[in-house]
């Protein structure tokens, strides 16, 4: 949430969010996001990482 | 401060030290050889002395006064004969003995620390010649002792008889190598001479030079003759491509300048000048961004050797960074790589050949479309850049790696430089960028193959 217009690698969240837990938790994490602010809030760059779309 | 050396000296000096070396061993081989036969020469002429006394004794062998008057002038005779051409004999000692009875020995005697031999004394030493002779009939018996003569080849005229060739062979032999050496080093100093009288912008080659020795150095010449001649020629190609690509945008900026003065009363008119004035300066600012990216992609010296470099961080991250505008316009933007690929890179050019690569796709994809990007590490790590955009022909292929090119008919605004930029830092890192038919013959695949890691 803290960069907007952002493309957030998935090192970075991981690095930063989830430290210890394997990537397959980010996407569950990813998933309930989704849920709570929108479907076409949270945009997926594949391989890359997550942008909170605008 | 070192002094110059010269190879003129080098070829000189190596033609004397060669002349003294011969000298020496043929005056060596000589000396030898005078000793030597000095040697022989004075046993000879003492054993026919000792023989010619013993022929004139015997007829007075009876009266011992007789023999030595006889012996006395037999050796007196000699030494005047010596004296007359001018030459000092040296010691020699002659004795008789009649029955074993010693009747004369020669006057002068022996030098110092000789004791006086008698009939069948060995030699007196490596410097004398002796000879017995014996007459059974008269009782007779003649020694004599001659020293060998060898100073002559220490004193001056001796000394002289072996120098005197060198002394006079010299300057007939230095003033030829001299010539010899000058004329032979002529053809360089001709080709310095005429490198030298050049001025900085003569950069036609060299004639190519009638002699082998100088073929290569004239032919390394005109090598870098040639690379000056082509790098001036794409530095000034560059210099005018480069003017004439920021003519355009500054010629915009101008009008819209020109515009926003003129119509200050105008909103709708001041909003369309202002669009356009920040148009005009984002497109100059970028030309000048990417002709510095060009100069930096190309520029051997740039800071160092390659790091190792992740190249799947690293496209995660330029990726990243060109999301934002992809998904602006809907495009898919997607990345199929594995956790890691360690490469040893510059970065900062690999930086740009992705922000290049990425950016042409992005830019010619149309909305809504997909550019997917993959990198397979294999033997050789190959990144695989697709888009679904119009591609390009061909024929184009080679020419769009050119600077300033721009596809006839191309309505995307651009520096012309992104597939130069990216060549070269290909290049520079080991890497080759080739162009094929996207996925099902549509769209643009771009391939980058890396040097085995």
């Amino acid at each position: 949430m803290q960069a907007p217009d952002r493309v957030v690698t998935r090192t970075e969240l991981e690095d930063r969010a989830l430290a210890g837990n394997d990537s397959q938790s980010l996407d569950v994490h990813m998933s309930n996001l989704r849920k709570k602010i929108g479907e076409r809030r949270v945009r997926t760059v594949r391989g890359v990482g997550y942008m909170i779309a605008p | 401060m070192r002094t110059q050396r010269s190879l003129f000296r080098r070829l000189l000096g190596g033609f004397l030290l060669v002349m003294l070396a011969i000298w020496l061993v043929v005056v060596g081989l000589a000396v030898y050889e005078t000793k030597v036969l000095h040697a022989r020469h004075t046993a000879a002429e003492n054993r026919g002395w000792a023989r010619q006394i013993m022929l004139n004794l015997r007829s007075v062998a009876h009266n011992p006064a007789e023999v030595a008057r006889v012996a006395t002038q037999v050796e007196k005779l000699r030494y005047d004969m010596l004296r007359e051409v001018d030459y000092w004999p040296k010691p020699a000692m002659l004795q008789v003995w009649l029955h074993d009875q010693r009747i004369y020995q020669s006057e002068g005697g022996l030098p110092a620390g000789l004791v006086l031999p008698g009939p069948d004394s060995p030699q007196l030493g490596s410097e004398w010649s002796t000879d017995t002779e014996r007459d059974a009939a008269t009782g007779l018996v003649v020694r004599r002792d001659a020293m060998h003569d060898t100073s002559w080849l220490l004193t001056g005229s001796g000394a002289a008889y072996y120098i005197a060739p060198l002394l006079y062979s010299l300057p007939f032999l230095l003033l030829p190598a001299w010539l010899i050496v000058r004329r032979g080093l002529q053809p360089l100093q001709a080709m310095v001479a005429a490198i030298e009288q050049r001025s900085d912008s003569a950069l036609e080659l060299l004639p190519p030079s009638g002699y082998r020795e100088l073929a290569p150095l004239a032919a390394s010449v005109n090598r870098l003759m040639q690379r000056l001649t082509e790098r001036v020629e794409r530095d000034k190609e560059f210099l005018t491509d480069a003017a004439h690509e920021l003519k355009t945008p500054l010629s915009v900026i101008q009008a819209n300048a020109h515009l926003l003065l003129n119509h200050r009363d105008n909103p709708a008119r001041l909003q369309e000048a202002d669009h356009g004035l920040r148009q005009g300066v984002a497109r100059a600012t970028h030309t000048v961004h990417q002709l510095l990216a060009l100069e930096r992609a190309r520029h051997d010296a740039e800071a160092g050797a390659a790091q190792p470099v992740d190249l799947v961080y690293l496209l995660r991250e330029r990726l990243a960074h060109a999301a934002p505008l992809a998904i602006q316009r809907n495009i898919e933007l997607e990345l199929d790589a594995p956790d890691e690929c360690l490469l040893a890179l510059h970065r900062e050019s690999i930086v740009a050949l992705l922000d290049n690569l990425v950016g042409n796709a992005v830019k010619y994809s149309p909305d809504g479309r997909c550019v997917r990007v993959s990198l397979s590490t294999g033997s050789a790590p190959m990144l695989a850049i697709r888009d679904e955009g119009p591609g390009i022909a061909p024929e184009l292929r080679t020419k769009v790696f050119e600077r300033f090119y721009r596809i006839p008919g191309q309505t995307q605004a651009g520096s012309g430089l992104g597939l130069a930029i990216a060549e070269r830092a290909a290049l520079r890192n080991g890497a080759s960028v080739a162009l094929l038919d996207g996925e099902a013959g549509r769209g643009l695949l771009v391939q980058v193959r890396f040097a085995p890691a």
